[in-house]
């Protein structure tokens, strides 16, 4: 049987009297690579925002292991998460000082060469295309040295053919990290994930 | 992990050298810029009031005060009329001869002028009173031992106080006694018991008896410049006569009281500036949520690493200016650097903490360039930048409360101009009550915060 590392029951956030999410039961494994999807509005980044401790439950709560607890996140939001006057290499130099080092599992580079991305490590991220910007931040989350994956809307601004490999490294990434955990609307993407689901 | 949160801080800021080297070099630029202001052209006018025929000793008066402070004066008689005169030179200060001594009297015109023109004046007529400060301490062996006691007090105070503060080395080293010195050997009497100098400064007697020693060293009586027109001394190392002039300087000018108070200023406002920028470009990029997820939101070690290395970096630039103001306007560091250092950290502590705060909660860059803004002229008007508030109880008075910069000018000052420290429990016990009411305000900015996101 899979261990169960978080689990989200009762969750609420409400931001006023707007319900913001509503999940009243939700499991992360070891080794999940768990994809949440549905309507624009429903929660997914709250509930990735209440993963990583960000915002905070207006009822119901969060439980986690000491494994989870204990691991670093490395959390891609939907839009910047990374310095404009610095460049990407700069960038994972930087984060990966604050997480103790570098990930060597090689998606990172991996993704750098299957991706246009190789041109554009040394270049502002300002100064790149709002596509780049996006594929450099999923490389950046990559590259740095964490235990857990959260990434919010990966596919948005991306390209098909930078989808797909994205979609290559999350799919034989789940056991490089203690729990993966995405939202989109990629069907391609959202097919290499272990679990779905749908929120409404 | 909190060594690696502020190494990495530090980097952040210093890896932006346009950032920071930017603020270093707009602080000089603004501290020089005090020097060209024209505060200075403000006329002081100085009457010297001699009823005797021959005017003799008013007429010396009238050169010494030139001398001294490079002012030029007038010298009238006003038996009966001392009003009439008065009014109608417009004097700020006047000099009037009673029996055998001179009296100094103030006009201000403002509380600042008061400050300036007393210390003039006050010089003035201590001077007056014993021709010159040199001729009296040169003399000391003429006059009487309790007259040569009050002598060397009120010379010596002036004297040395004044050059530990102007911080001229050469003046610096006349006012110690060597350790071989006693005051049975040098001079003809017990010092002690003798010598009515009673002062809370116990260095004062010694202060004025080193200077009064070391002189005689340089000066024997005659070999003293009756021109004074290169120095105290024919000698060519002693004292140059612009040396002993500038204890005075001239009460035209006042622009380096400004020069404690603008580094004051800038070490608050840049705090917050440096501590509120960090926290704006987190939130202008989206890196905020990124770091704090790392450590699953939270915030604390991230936010007194940036407090952190806000006050370190301000440290450094007030060290930089002091040391500025040492090469540009011959204002030494002086003693107690560190001590003296602490409110300014508390301050810009608290001025880092009230930059975070606005960070926290208006989240858009315009809006924190509006309150900076706002911040600064509050800064200037109301923390005691331009001059102390007319009525203490006053709404603005209290509302000046709030502010850092109101608690750390004064001590500050005093330190820079005068080596004069004032005992920390005064100084850090207001400021740390403000920093108090500063961390308050940024635990409830960083609920808001957390609330809404």
């Amino acid at each position: 049987m899979t261990a169960v590392i978080a689990s989200l029951k009762e969750g609420q956030r409400l931001y006023g009297s707007r319900v913001a999410l509503q999940m009243n039961n939700l499991e992360i494994l070891r080794n999940d690579c768990l994809a949440v999807y549905g309507r624009n509005g429903s929660g997914k980044s709250t509930l990735l925002r209440v993963l990583c401790g960000l915002t905070k439950l207006s009822a119901g709560r969060l439980e986690t292991t000491s494994d989870w607890r204990r691991g670093r996140i490395a959390y891609c939001p939907q839009s910047g998460g990374l310095y404009g006057d610095l460049t990407l290499a700069e960038n994972v130099t930087y984060l990966s000082r604050r997480v103790w080092g570098r990930s060597t599992n090689g998606n990172f580079e991996e993704l750098v060469e299957t991706t246009a991305l190789g041109d554009a490590v040394n270049v502002q991220i300002a100064k790149l295309s709002g596509g780049y910007q996006k594929l450099a931040m999923i490389a950046a989350s990559l590259a740095i040295k964490a235990e857990i994956l959260i990434l919010d809307e990966p596919s948005s601004d991306l390209h098909p053919s930078y989808v797909g490999a994205v979609a290559n490294i999350l799919a034989k990434s789940s056991e490089q990290y203690l729990a993966i955990v995405f939202a989109d609307h990629s069907e391609e993407l959202i097919k290499v994930a272990k679990r779905k689901i749908e929120m409404s | 992990m909190f060594l690696r949160y502020l190494w990495i801080e530090a980097i952040e800021l210093l890896a932006r050298p346009l950032h920071w080297l930017g603020i270093v070099v707009v602080s000089i630029v603004v501290l020089a810029g005090l020097d060209e202001l024209a505060l200075d052209q403000n006329i002081v006018r100085v009457l010297i009031i001699d009823n005797d025929d021959t005017q003799s000793q008013g007429l010396r008066v009238k050169a010494l005060v030139g001398e001294l402070s490079g002012v030029e004066s007038v010298l009238r008689r006003a038996p009966t009329n001392l009003d009439a005169v008065i009014d109608e030179t417009k004097a700020d200060i006047i000099i009037l001869k009673l029996s055998d001594t001179w009296q100094a009297s103030l006009r201000p015109r403002s509380i600042l002028d008061h400050r300036r023109l007393a210390r003039i004046g006050f010089g003035l007529a201590a001077i007056i009173n014993h021709l010159t400060p040199w001729e009296t301490v040169i003399s000391a062996d003429s006059v009487s031992r309790m007259d040569y006691g009050r002598t060397a007090c009120e010379i010596g105070e002036r004297v040395c106080s004044t050059l530990k503060a102007v911080g001229d080395t050469q003046f610096k080293a006349l006012c110690s006694l060597p350790s071989s010195y006693t005051p049975a050997t040098a001079y003809p009497f017990d010092d002690k018991t003798v010598i009515p100098c009673q002062n809370s400064r116990g260095t004062v007697l010694n202060d004025a008896l080193g200077f009064d020693f070391r002189l005689k060293k340089f000066c024997d009586p005659t070999l003293v410049d009756s021109e004074r027109s290169v120095g105290l001394c024919t000698v060519p190392d002693a004292p140059t006569l612009g040396s002993v002039v500038s204890l005075f300087g001239s009460p035209q000018s006042h622009t380096r009281v400004f020069i404690p108070r603008t580094i004051c200023l800038l070490s608050v406002f840049v705090a917050f500036v440096v501590c509120c920028r960090s926290l704006m470009q987190e939130t202008r990029n989206n890196t905020w949520p990124v770091i704090l997820a790392i450590t699953h939101g939270d915030a604390r070690r991230l936010i007194v690493a940036k407090l952190v290395v806000t006050v370190s970096f301000v440290l450094v630039l007030v060290i930089g200016l002091l040391e500025f103001s040492n090469i540009q306007f011959d204002i030494a560091i002086k003693p107690g650097l560190i001590p003296n250092l602490l409110p300014i950290a508390l301050g810009a502590l608290s001025s880092a903490m009230l930059g975070l705060v606005v960070a926290l909660v208006v989240r858009n860059e315009v809006s924190a360039y509006a309150i900076a803004s706002f911040y600064f002229l509050i800064l200037f008007v109301l923390s005691g930048y331009i001059d102390d508030l007319k009525d203490s109880n006053s709404v603005l008075s209290v509302f000046s409360y709030v502010l850092p910069l109101r608690f750390i000018i004064a001590p500050f000052s005093s330190w820079m101009t005068f080596g004069v420290s004032v005992p920390l429990q005064e100084s850090i016990t207001p400021l740390l009550s403000q920093s108090l009411g500063s961390l308050a305000l940024l635990l409830c900015a960083a609920l808001y915060r957390q609330r809404s996101s």
